[in-house]
């Protein structure tokens, strides 16, 4: 991604939009793997099952959310969209 | 073995390195050096208010009896801090133009300033927070107890001894020392927040080295039993999916509507950047604090009695191994995340009672006479530390009448969910501006009633007493008001059930009464303020006020103290120009008053206050009016923004063809120039060659010298016309031929053009005929350069003809083409005609076209003909067929004078 102008109010509509989709993305992929029964079904955890995968799938899953947030605020303060 | 005095020793002494950090940090940023207090990491680490006692002990004890469900609790928080950016970015803006001191004071600023909506939930916060802060005192009250019998923790020791006493008095001191120094409830507190940074990294570290060095002795133990161990661990715990994504849920919720997670989310926050940074920061923080959790759980079940209690097992596993500073660490830990907790949910509750509670009430009851001399800043400071010892010796007095039962242990979750009552509030504030008061009133108290009878009251009634009659079978025997089957409907989990019913009635009462109700004027008016950035805030108009400047000085006196308000009245009375020394109470100078007061009083409060002395400020229709001038700006703004746009992409679009006709430009400049090289090269070829054979030869007769020298001289006169026809046609090309226009007949101009081609017509045979519409025509034009095109014209009509007599038909008309009159020449020759193929490119530079009747030049003529009519308005054009070819010349009339005389017709041979 090019480096931009860091004008908060020109002619960032269109990159603006972007990263609330991207933020939007994520919120949907964390929330539809973590929160969800989806999770218990990837991980195929039922009443017994093995918690270690489990444990396991939820902190790799975690990791990723972490990294996909670091990437994300930094293109958001590369935008402008940091401020006082 | 650690004696329970030594522990007592240790913690006195981190409580004082913590008050002296307090200290510190706040006289540096009383000194301006504050800076590393604005570092992300610091705001991070204060984020981290969030893991308390309950989080730190309880997350073992909830791995032990419930498996990984505790991580629910982090997995929240982690959600909406990555996922939910923008909505957390906008909260803090709005918190920060908004100078917002607490979660009620955005809702209640949000919805029309209003001081019933502030009440309620700030009584919903302080219900949410009493049990929270007795789940912390016992939590610091039993981590001593273990230190007075390792095996067993007696719960006895933990109600009966003086500890959670003498924890709630310190920690009452210690919130009002740093807590309440400045009125300004929106200034960051600094001491209590680098007090907090640093226990946050004590709980971390603590956590950390007990589950490194637990989870080594655990791998130490041989395969087989690990193995078993973990099999065992697994096997006993199932996953409800419903409490499961319930519980993920309430913690996102929570940690946005925690009064104290507001407090140095919101109201501490001083930057985007400091969000930004604990977006990936304070997730991270989370995971490493529930990394060791199961390993500790897996250990302490393995080696630990059955009696043992779980929610203690960071404590006791080191200590039954004989780490007595391990357990020290551990212990530290625990009383960080504990103390942490209860000093910064005093002071959010604290100031949300102070604004919303007492100083309406106060001023209620004082008749808000604004001529009294009371300095309101005093009392609103001893109201406030009133506050904070309140609330912490209610969570005392809740732990003591419990009696550290049990019933504390679920007390997080229904904290949980008592305090996300707010949020639909909150979210349909921030993004919906159809919300209301009305709306939020009903949304908030429907779910507050709902969580009371659902949660609170069956966990309230449980511990104290042991049978639960009262709502046995549903209240007063009523099946459907069953706290656990609400209407009927059951759930396989309370917490599910409750979160179900009061979220759900909530939102719907909320949306419902929304639609259902108009939002009064300032309610509409706050909306844009709340949908906007700072430095887009709209100016607030008011009606005309009806207090007196010496009145509004009286009170802001008694609000912001003596120093403050001068200040401000004094730069007001500047900027108005004011002649006196008080300035006008203008509708801005209001406003910029009534934020200064809701620093200190709350938004509703202070607008209370202002309305007082000011009049009833609803915002007038002209107020409006002026509202709605600014939307139809914007619009105009908008398009005017659009039209520029396609002004540009139609610019952008011209300078593609400009581009594009540079292009063609170059390449036609190119072409030319390899044709002049090749036309100039054949005769100087020719030239050189037979000036070469003329030079050497010295045996040639003198006829063939005689011979050669003709073909040289020949050959040079060719060049010598080619750069003179290329010299015109740059002339003609740039613009530099000035034409001669004087009057002259037409008649003699086609007659000198005729004469000028007579010897190439006798040598062809050919025969010429002028056809003039009128004898004698007078034309203004330049006779030469018109002559000059009609010889171009008859010499290639005569030289590309097959016929044996060519003929060649000179004529004129006068036609009206589009309105105008014009004098039309044609020069038509019965020759073989121009082939198809060439039609298109006959006035480009050197298309030298071959004809059929073998004639070729050098293919300049026409591209010079078409430059010198267009010179004189003209336009050149033709039709050709197997028949013959007719040039036409179209002239304006406007350049013409006839003359009226007869017909004149003549041929010339």
């Amino acid at each position: 991604m090019s480096e931009e102008p860091v004008n908060r109010d020109g002619g960032k509509h269109e990159s603006f939009s972007r990263l609330r989709q991207v933020n939007l993305a994520i919120t949907i992929f964390g929330v539809l793997i973590l929160a969800t029964p989806v999770l218990f079904v990837i991980a195929g955890i039922g009443p017994g099952s093995d918690v270690v995968r489990l444990g396991l799938a939820i902190v790799i899953i975690w990791v990723c959310l972490i990294a996909c947030s670091l990437i994300f605020v930094r293109y958001a303060a590369r935008y402008g969209y940091l401020g006082k | 073995m650690i004696t329970l005095n030594f522990v007592i020793f240790i913690a006195a002494a981190y409580a004082f390195f913590l008050f002296c950090i307090a200290f510190y940090a706040d006289s540096r940023y009383r000194r301006g050096k504050g800076r590393i207090l604005s570092s992300p990491i610091i705001y991070t680490l204060s984020l981290s208010v969030y893991c308390t006692a309950w989080t730190f002990y309880g997350a073992v004890g909830s791995a032990v009896r419930s498996g990984l469900e505790f991580l629910t609790i982090y997995l929240g928080p982690t959600l909406i801090f990555i996922g939910w950016w923008w909505f957390l970015r906008r909260l803090v803006q709005i918190g920060r133009s908004e100078q917002v001191t607490s979660i009620a004071d955005l809702i209640s600023s949000r919805y029309g300033k209003s001081v019933s909506l502030g009440v309620i939930l700030t009584m919903l916060a302080l219900i949410g927070t009493t049990p929270y802060i007795a789940l912390q005192l016992q939590s610091i009250s039993l981590s001593f107890s273990v230190f007075t019998d390792s095996a067993l923790v007696g719960e006895n020791y933990a109600v009966k001894s003086s500890t959670p006493f003498a924890a709630a008095l310190g920690l009452a001191a210690f919130t009002i020392m740093f807590g309440t120094r400045s009125l300004n409830a929106s200034e960051r507190h600094e001491g209590v927040v680098i007090a907090i940074a640093v226990e946050a990294l004590v709980k971390l570290a603590a956590l950390l080295i007990i589950g490194v060095v637990v989870t080594v002795w655990l791998v130490n133990k041989d395969g087989a039993s690990l193995t078993a161990q973990i099999e065992a661990f697994s096997a006993q715990h199932s996953i409800n999916p419903s409490r499961w994504t319930v519980l993920i849920l309430l913690s996102s919720f929570a940690v946005v509507c925690l009064p104290r997670m507001f407090q140095v989310l919101v109201v501490e926050n001083r930057d985007d950047n400091q969000l930004a940074v604990a977006s990936w920061a304070f997730p991270s923080y989370l995971l490493v604090m529930c990394l060791f959790i199961v390993p500790i759980a897996m250990f302490g079940l393995s080696e630990l009695p059955a009696s043992a209690n779980p929610d203690l097992f960071v404590l006791t596993v080191p200590l039954s191994q004989g780490h007595d500073g391990l357990a020290l660490l551990a212990f530290l830990g625990g009383f960080s995340s504990a103390t942490a907790m209860v000093i910064v949910a005093a002071l959010a509750v604290s100031t949300m009672m102070s604004n919303h509670i007492i100083l309406p009430l106060w001023f209620w009851l004082s008749g808000m006479s604004v001529s009294a001399s009371d300095d309101l800043r005093r009392v609103t400071l001893i109201g406030r530390r009133i506050c904070i010892t309140l609330i912490i010796m209610l969570g005392y007095f809740y732990f003591r009448l419990t009696g550290g039962s049990d019933a504390l242990a679920a007390i997080g979750l229904i904290a949980f969910l008592g305090v996300s009552q707010v949020m639909p509030a909150l979210v349909g504030g921030l993004f919906w501006r159809y919300a209301t008061r009305a709306g939020a009133l009903a949304g908030t108290l429907t779910g507050m009633l709902i969580w009371g009878f659902t949660s609170l009251l069956p966990g309230i009634e449980s511990g104290l007493t042991s049978s639960g009659s009262l709502l046995e079978g549903g209240l007063f025997g009523i099946e459907w008001l069953d706290p656990n089957a609400l209407f009927g409907v059951r759930f396989d989990d309370p917490l599910v059930h409750a979160f179900f019913w009061s979220i759900g009635l909530n939102t719907i009462m909320f949306v419902a009464v929304s639609l259902l109700t108009k939002p009064t004027a300032l309610e509409r008016f706050q909306e844009m303020v709340y949908s906007q950035s700072a430095h887009e805030r709209p100016a607030m108009r008011f009606t005309p006020v009806v207090g007196s400047p010496e009145q509004m000085l009286v009170l802001s006196q008694r609000v912001l103290g003596r120093e403050t308000t001068n200040r401000i009245f004094k730069q007001a009375a500047t900027d108005q120009k004011s002649e006196g020394q008080l300035p006008r109470l203008t509708g801005t100078f209001i406003e910029q008053l009534e934020r200064e007061f809701a620093v200190v009083v709350g938004a509703s409060t202070a607008n209370a206050m202002i309305s007082r002395v000011a009049g009833q400020r609803d915002i007038s229709v002209s107020a409006l009016v002026a509202m709605a001038d600014e939307a139809a700006q914007i619009l105009s703004y908008s398009v005017q923004l659009r039209e520029k746009s396609e002004e540009l992409e139609k610019t952008a679009a011209e300078l593609r063809v400009a581009n594009m006709r540079l292009i063609q430009l170059g390449e036609q400049r190119d072409t030319f120039l390899s044709q002049v090289s090749h036309e100039l090269r054949t005769p100087m070829t020719s030239i050189r060659s037979f000036s070469e054979i003329l030079r050497d030869s010295d045996g040639n007769d003198d006829a063939q010298r005689t011979r050669f020298a003709s073909i040289i001289n020949d050959e040079s006169i060719r060049l010598t016309k080619l750069l003179d026809e290329i010299l015109e046609l740059s002339f003609l090309e740039s613009g530099r031929v000035r034409m001669e226009i004087s009057s002259l007949s037409l008649g003699d101009v086609i007659d000198r053009a005729i004469l000028a081609t007579t010897s190439l017509s006798s040598d062809a045979n050919a025969r010429i005929t002028k056809a003039l519409h009128q004898p004698d025509i007078r034309i203004e034009t330049d006779g030469d350069r018109l002559a000059q095109a009609l010889i171009n014209l008859l010499t290639n009509a005569i030289r590309h003809n097959d016929k044996s007599v060519p003929e060649v038909l000179v004529s004129t008309q006068d036609v009206t083409l589009q309105k105008t009159r014009h004098l039309v020449i044609t020069v038509q020759d019965n020759g073989p005609g121009i082939p198809a193929r060439n039609r298109e490119v006959i006035f480009e530079k050197f298309a030298s076209i071959p004809s059929r009747a073998g004639g070729k030049g050098v293919g300049l003529g026409l591209p010079i003909t078409r430059q010198i009519i267009n010179k004189l308005d003209g336009k050149l054009s033709f039709l050709s067929n197997d028949d013959g070819t007719v040039f036409r010349i179209e002239l304006p009339l406007t350049l013409t004078h006839q003359l009226e005389t007869p017909a004149d017709t003549g041929t010339h041979q």
